[in-house]
């Protein structure tokens, strides 16, 4: 019997051990997935994120009339920009007062107008991240005749650190549920080494190297890795098309979440990944 | 073959083999007896590397085994057939399997698997119980494959410990037979046996122990 005729030999004496193990193996992953699809999801919406959907470019007094055609002619050729108007001091005064008509003997007074001329920017919704809102700013404060841009970058920052805090907590509990289903395969593996420790001093004494002897148990864990993947590809599949397709009518949040199909058939190779990994812990140093 | 020069083993204090020097030559045919804890399995225990000596060299077809590290270990194993006296039959594999087993630990490949071990079950008498499992087996019948699992490979050198065990006299008969041909093709054999009957009249070296030191050295 060759060694997989030897790995599937051993899988089958010991059939419960390993359909709990695949079982067991199977539930991590599902629950990797679901915590993969919450990460996933965090990412997709931050880079979807926008601070505002407008930003206001703050004009010096003394801007030349080519200048200000230099700086409208560059924000419109960003393709995060969807309109740019251009709102003179007189403009903005009128809608101050308007905005403000139950307070107008502030206004009594007033000698000049304070108040600076201005571009009022709308963004692409949907197509403008976080990066392109900063990188905009960025580039139009460097341009001659912009005072000051506002566009809500403390807003953008807080969003921004709690998507990365849930992100760094999601990738720690990752990190444990990954831990977690290596040990079941360690210990299954382990489990197996000892029941058939009897056989495997015989072939140690028979002239058997520790590579004859690993490959078995290396193959048993592998394949019990591929079950518990595929088990949880199953269900995965089963929340993906059913449940979340179902809930999608109902609950409007569920149609924007992203399922990527890929993730399924990530699963049996992160199950192959981490069975071979815990087999080949298990087996630790062969001692002849 | 092998040669030991003064070698000694103790288990927790009990001294097992005290300054045993000896040579078994390459092609020979010796028995090694005594009482029962006489050393007789220490001894061979020592030449397939599964304990190793307090004191003395110990060499087996050329080589000095006592440093030999572990990744060694294995091609010295394979170069040697060990018929243990617990058998050590695996009882999930049929016979052809336990056969093959020695062969495939080897690395020959499947095609050449299959006459070689029929051949061997033959040789021993067993070739109608290849698709048995131990288990079903009588205690001669067992003896039988464990001596096919050693030979099946051809090594350089056989070794057997109580080989006979509780078996009835013409089974022994039998068995010495087949340790007989197996000596003729040019391996060399080491029987450790108390069954007088085996050596008796052999014509071959007989190696006395007691009490772990080679107390004579006599021709059956």
């Amino acid at each position: 019997m060759s060694h997989p005729g030897s790995a599937i030999a051993g899988i089958w004496k010991e059939k419960w051990i390993n359909l709990l193990s695949v079982f067991s193996i199977g539930v991590g992953l599902f629950i990797l997935l679901i915590s993969m699809l919450i990460v996933y999801n965090l990412n997709f919406f931050a880079s979807k994120l926008q601070g505002r959907f407008s930003m206001t470019v703050y004009l010096d007094d003394g801007i030349s009339a080519p200048d200000l055609a230099r700086m409208q002619g560059a924000i419109r050729s960003n393709p995060a920009v969807g309109s740019v108007s251009y709102i003179s001091k007189a403009e903005a005064l009128a809608e101050l007062k308007k905005s403000m008509k139950d307070s107008a003997y502030l206004f009594e007074g007033l000698d000049g107008n304070p108040l600076p001329a201005s571009l009022d920017i709308r963004l692409k919704r949907g197509d403008a991240t976080d990066a392109m809102v900063r990188g905009l700013a960025a580039q139009i404060k460097a341009m001659r005749g912009a005072v000051d841009v506002e566009y809500g970058a403390k807003f953008l920052d807080t969003i921004e650190s709690v998507i990365s805090g849930a992100r760094s907590a999601g990738l720690a509990f990752l990190a444990a549920l990954l831990g977690g289903v290596l040990f079941v395969c360690y210990s299954t593996v382990k489990i197996l080494f000892y029941r058939r420790r009897d056989e495997v001093e015989t072939l140690g004494l028979l002239g058997a190297t520790a590579w004859f002897i690993r490959a078995p148990f290396l193959i048993e864990g592998s394949v019990l890795g591929v079950a518990g993947g595929l088990l949880a590809s199953a269900a995965g599949y089963a929340v993906f098309d059913v449940f979340l397709a179902g809930f999608a009518g109902a609950l409007p949040v569920f149609r924007y979440m992203q399922t990527p199909v890929y993730f399924l058939g990530l699963l049996p190779l992160a199950g192959l990944f981490i069975g071979f990994s815990g087999a080949l812990m298990a087996l630790g140093r062969i001692k002849f | 073959m092998v040669r030991f020069e003064n070698v000694s083993k103790t288990y927790d204090g009990q001294q097992a083999l005290s300054g045993v020097d000896f040579e078994a030559g390459r092609g020979e045919l010796l028995f090694i007896t005594g009482a029962s804890g006489a050393g007789k399995s220490t001894l061979l225990k020592l030449i397939y590397r599964a304990i190793r000596p307090d004191e003395g060299t110990i060499t087996v077809n050329g080589a000095a085994i006592n440093g030999m590290g572990a990744r060694h270990v294995p091609g010295l194993r394979r170069s040697i057939g060990v018929v243990f006296q617990d058998f050590r039959l695996l009882s999930g594999k049929t016979i052809y399997e336990n056969v093959a087993l020695a062969m495939r630990i080897r690395g020959a490949a499947e095609r050449a698997l299959k006459p070689q071990v029929m051949e061997t079950l033959k040789m021993v008498g067993l070739r109608h119980k290849a698709d048995c499992f131990p288990d079903t087996l009588s205690g001669g019948e067992q003896q039988r494959a464990v001596i096919a699992r050693a030979i099946v490979a051809e090594p350089v050198l056989l070794l057997a410990d109580e080989p006979t065990g509780n078996l009835d006299p013409d089974t022994s008969a039998g068995i010495m037979r087949i340790f007989k041909d197996i000596n003729a093709r040019g391996t060399t054999v080491i029987i450790a046996t108390h069954n007088r009957d085996l050596y008796t009249g052999t014509g071959r070296r007989i190696m006395r122990l007691a009490s772990g030191k080679i107390e004579r050295l006599d021709v059956g």
